[in-house]
């Protein structure tokens, strides 16, 4: 391959590789809320925590645990719904994605999610990661 | 060398139009039969990537991209330090982009190119 075009082609593998990606390996929290839009479109929304773990000063091992929230579409929201129920270890990959919202005393809420466009579905087939 | 070089411009003569095209996968540009001869002859891949690669991104800028491989005259090359240079214009002597090569194995002193609808081809398949 030419050098111009390998330039070309590793940038644009780059860009699109670093722009807003995020990925993730952790364990379903609740057991996702499936929701089925008029449109017939289906959409799964699910709290996904990920642990990480360090030694403090004393030599204590310390979990640190994140929540994130997790949103996903059509076939992606489709696997969530048969496979990925609470406790269940998966891998995301997808983009950050933020939105707002009022809540019920009309106070504007700002929220950013997860949106999947890939699930894994990691641990044992019968369920225990 | 002559004779390769005579070789290949020869064989360079016979495409007219393509019935075939072909695809550089990671580009997704296109590349016709007198393209594929060239490359096989000439053993130049590298150019037929360079030049899809870069046209492409000129593409937005015009529909019509020519590509001028040129060997620099040793002189020339002496004093600047490079062999040849592609000159990407639009046909009508309006120039995009001029990329330099150290050095090169190109067979030929000099070679147009045509890159239209996502397509490298010779002068010739236009």
């Amino acid at each position: 391959m030419g050098r111009v075009a390998f330039q070309l082609i590793f940038k644009s593998f780059i860009m699109s590789t670093l722009k807003n990606h995020v990925q993730l390996i952790g364990n379903v929290g609740q057991e996702p809320t499936i929701t089925n839009l008029e449109s017939g479109k289906k959409v799964a929304r699910l709290s996904l925590a990920t642990n990480e773990y360090y030694k403090n000063s004393e030599g204590e091992k310390i979990q640190n645990t994140e929540w994130h929230t997790i949103v996903a579409w059509g076939k992606t929201a489709e696997i969530i719904e048969k496979y990925a129920g609470k406790g269940k270890e998966i891998g995301v990959t997808g983009k950050l994605k933020s939105r707002s919202y009022e809540d019920k005393d009309g106070i504007k809420r700002y929220v950013t999610e997860v949106e999947a466009n890939e699930i894994l579905l990691l641990g044992t087939k019968d369920g225990n990661s | 060398m002559k004779a390769q070089v005579n070789e290949i411009k020869e064989g360079l003569q016979h495409f007219h139009g393509s019935e075939t095209v072909f695809q550089i996968p990671l580009l997704r540009t296109r590349y016709t039969n007198g393209i594929k001869y060239l490359a096989e002859a000439a053993e130049c891949f590298w150019l037929i990537t360079d030049s899809s690669a870069f046209a492409k991104t000129l593409m937005d800028k015009s529909y019509f991209v020519t590509i001028d491989f040129k060997r620099l005259p040793k002189d020339k090359q002496d004093y600047s330090g490079y062999e040849a240079e592609i000159i990407y214009s639009d046909g009508n002597g309006n120039i995009f982009e001029t990329h330099r090569y150290n050095v090169t194995d190109f067979p030929l002193d000099e070679l147009r190119l045509f890159f239209v609808d996502n397509t490298l081809m010779l002068p010739s398949e236009y």
